[in-house]
């Protein structure tokens, strides 16, 4: 009995989930603030306060999807494409991030909501619990595959490090981007650019010639802003 | 000196700009330190011995620097002939570039502005750039029978100018000893072609417009351009197979292949002064190619200098070897083009006068003969020398004003490229060029 109740709200999953997502955002986007309780969420929405629960725990559980979300469809689209495969690593990180800042700007009002609201994006506060580790797991292959070609240099000490550095460069990516006023992002672009040169430089051979570029357009967005 | 050696390497790493102006600025004012340090035992050190040690630290920094920066501080040293002429040509030519873009960063620029990435669009697109452009870099594709090259602008370009711009104000002014308002002048037109040059668009409309109507000059040659595949930061054209100009003139040139080359250049720039009134104010070897069949090949309309109708009058009548002949002509064109103004000192009145006399007689004389020689090693010899003499000339740099106006500076330039290849090329030009016989 339970279980195929279960069964036939699985099936009706797609559109009750993504219906219930959809009006979350909306109540969270007009008010800057979550609806006041779930009872108050369902009645306005129209639904049974069972049915949100078969699909969601809470509030948080719809944020933490949607974020997780961002992250699978970027990297949906990245294994999609012909010529990813291909890339060296460097250039799938590249890729990654260009690719994860068009999946943001598609979201901006919602993800600006929750920057605004949620803690320091560093200690990696719950609703990006899924999204972390979805695009650790995503760069850690790349970073292997890296290792496998020669093209990242093995240092045993430091490699165990490099999971937490990538993550702090996606914050201070999307700290960038949350901040940028140019035209189409074009300086977000121009730092994923950068700071990823660097980083790759900085895991790989020479530093210098990235540190220093990186260093000068840092001054000159500060100037700007 | 070890800093001009080093003048060749400047593309290899992105240089820190800020750095450099900071070293600059120390460096000067080291030289001040000295200069008031002389001071102290004798109050006569000349102001200009000053001028002369940082000439060399001012080349020495400035041909170091990247971007817009180093594109500002070129032109205004050209503008003041702050520089010795040697450095002066070297420093003319200095080009300004980004870091490559990455390939991941060329597929989101073509997506951005078409929707699909540059395989897509194209049969074979290299992945690597084949040069490096000012503002980006240039890829080679392939469509059908085709050969396409591609410049792909970096991100955030236009912005950078802005901000580059506002770094180089303050050292600009005392580096080069300007008033702010002189300077506000210089920079809002220098500004204004470089924003010009960050959009690929007006490049490509111009480009279009320009080789289409240049076509009726003998031995010259454009890439047909592309709208199709052109954005604001996209530009698809021909590719022109041939050698790059500055290449063919280290390895050499025949004469009378340099001869027809150096006469149809010539023509271009004679037929866009005064027949379009429009003209590719970038004549740098970079920016022509030399065709197999010996043809002059033209590319890059990224900076072009529309020229206004009053200033045309004015500053085309100092080609006039007859205005010398008017004393009253002379003066009323050298007020419009600002040499004089009605409240100069008579002193500084005929002081500037004949200086500014002197300055377009020589760079003039070859439109007082029906043929020049610009391989005439003496002439470039005795511009170069009057070059340095006006730029130690304390009345030109203690003066309030600017001495020019802000419409002649992209056509000094220009001209200055134009005479500067033309020696290179060591050809004897017809001045009234045939298109007009
Ligand atoms: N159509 C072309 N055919 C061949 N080479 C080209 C072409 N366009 C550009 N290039 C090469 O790329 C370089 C940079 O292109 P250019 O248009 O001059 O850029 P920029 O405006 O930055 O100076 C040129 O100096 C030339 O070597
Ligand atoms: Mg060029």
């Amino acid at each position: 009995m339970e279980t195929t109740r279960k069964s036939t709200t699985k099936k009706a999953t797609p559109s009750a989930r993504k219906k219930i997502v959809r009006a979350y955002k909306d109540v969270l986007l007009k008010t800057g603030k979550p609806p006041a309780s779930v009872y108050s969420f369902c009645l306005d929405l129209g639904i049974e306060e069972e049915e949100f629960y078969s699909e969601f725990g809470s509030f948080a559980g719809i944020e933490r999807e949607i974020w997780k979300e961002i992250m699978n469809g970027t990297i949906r689209r990245l294994s999609a494409d012909k010529a990813f495969q291909g890339f060296t690593a460097r250039e799938k990180m590249l890729a990654l991030c260009y690719t994860l800042i068009e999946e943001l700007t598609r979201e901006r009002s919602f993800v600006l909501v929750q920057l605004e609201r949620g803690g320091k994006l560093e200690l990696a506060p719950p609703f990006l619990r899924d999204f972390r580790e979805a695009y650790l797991s995503f760069t850690e292959k790349i970073l292997q595959e890296g290792q496998e070609t020669g093209e990242i240099a093995r240092r045993p000490y430091l490699e165990r490090g490099y999971s937490r550095l990538f993550w702090l460069h996606l914050v201070s990516l999307i700290m960038f981007w949350k901040s940028d006023d140019s035209p189409a992002f074009a300086r977000t672009d121009a730092y994923v650019e950068k700071s990823v040169q660097l980083a790759f430089d900085l895991i790989g051979k020479g530093i210098v010639d990235s540190a220093v570029d990186l260093a000068r357009f840092m001054f000159q967005s500060r100037r700007q802003v | 000196m070890k800093e001009e050696e080093e003048n060749h390497s400047i593309p290899v790493s992105k240089v820190n700009r800020v750095t450099h102006f900071l070293t600059t600025g120390a460096r000067i004012g080291r030289n001040y330190l000295r200069h008031y340090g002389r001071k102290l035992v004798d109050p006569d050190t000349p102001r200009d011995l000053l001028h002369e040690a940082n000439a060399d630290d001012i080349y020495a920094s400035l041909s170091r620097l990247k971007g817009s920066a180093l594109k500002v501080a070129q032109m205004l040293s050209m503008d003041r002939n702050l520089l010795p002429a040697a450095y002066q040509r070297k420093f003319a030519m200095a080009q300004y570039s980004v870091p490559p873009l990455s390939y991941p960063l060329v597929v989101k620029t073509f997506r951005s502005s078409f929707g699909k990435g540059p395989e897509e669009i194209f049969d074979t697109f290299t992945h690597k750039a084949v040069n490096a452009a000012s503002m980006g870099q240039v890829h080679k594709a392939t469509l059908g029978k085709r050969t396409l090259a591609v410049k792909i602008q970096y991100p955030g370009v236009a912005d950078s100018v802005k901000s580059d711009l506002a770094m180089v104000r303050p050292i600009a002014l005392s580096m080069f000893h300007l008033s702010p308002t002189e300077y506000d002048q210089f920079i809002s037109e220098v500004e204004a072609r470089m924003l010009e040059e960050t959009d690929y668009q007006l490049e490509l409309r111009r480009s279009i417009a320009l080789s289409e109507k240049s076509k009726v000059i003998p031995h010259v040659v454009f890439p047909k351009y592309y709208p199709e595949y052109s954005s604001s930061r996209i530009l698809t054209m021909d590719w022109l197979e041939g050698e790059p100009l500055g290449e063919a003139l280290k390895s050499g040139i025949p004469s009378d292949q340099a001869q027809v080359l150096g006469q149809a250049m010539w023509n271009f720039y004679h037929f866009q002064m005064h027949q379009l009134r429009a003209v590719h104010a970038d004549p740098h070897p970079g920016n022509f190619i030399l065709m197999p069949d010996g043809k002059l090949g033209i590319i890059d309309f990224g900076c072009v200098k529309e020229i206004p109708d009053a200033f045309y009058s004015s500053y085309f009548q100092l080609h006039d070897p007859s205005l010398f002949d008017d004393e009253q002509r002379k003066i009323r064109v050298f007020s419009e083009l600002g040499f004089i103004y009605p409240d100069d000192s008579p002193k500084d009145r005929a002081f500037f006068i004949d200086l500014f006399t002197q300055l377009v007689a020589l760079l003039g004389r070859p439109f007082r003969f029906e043929s020049f020689d610009f391989a005439d090693d003496r002439y470039f010899a005795t511009l170069y020398d009057f070059g340095e003499k006006v730029a130690n000339l304390k009345e030109l740099r203690r003066s309030k004003r600017p001495r020019g106006v802000r419409d002649a500076i992209y056509l000094n330039r220009t001209y200055f490229g134009l005479y500067t290849i033309l020696h290179d090329l060591k050809v004897r030009v017809r001045i009234k060029p045939s298109y007009e016989a």
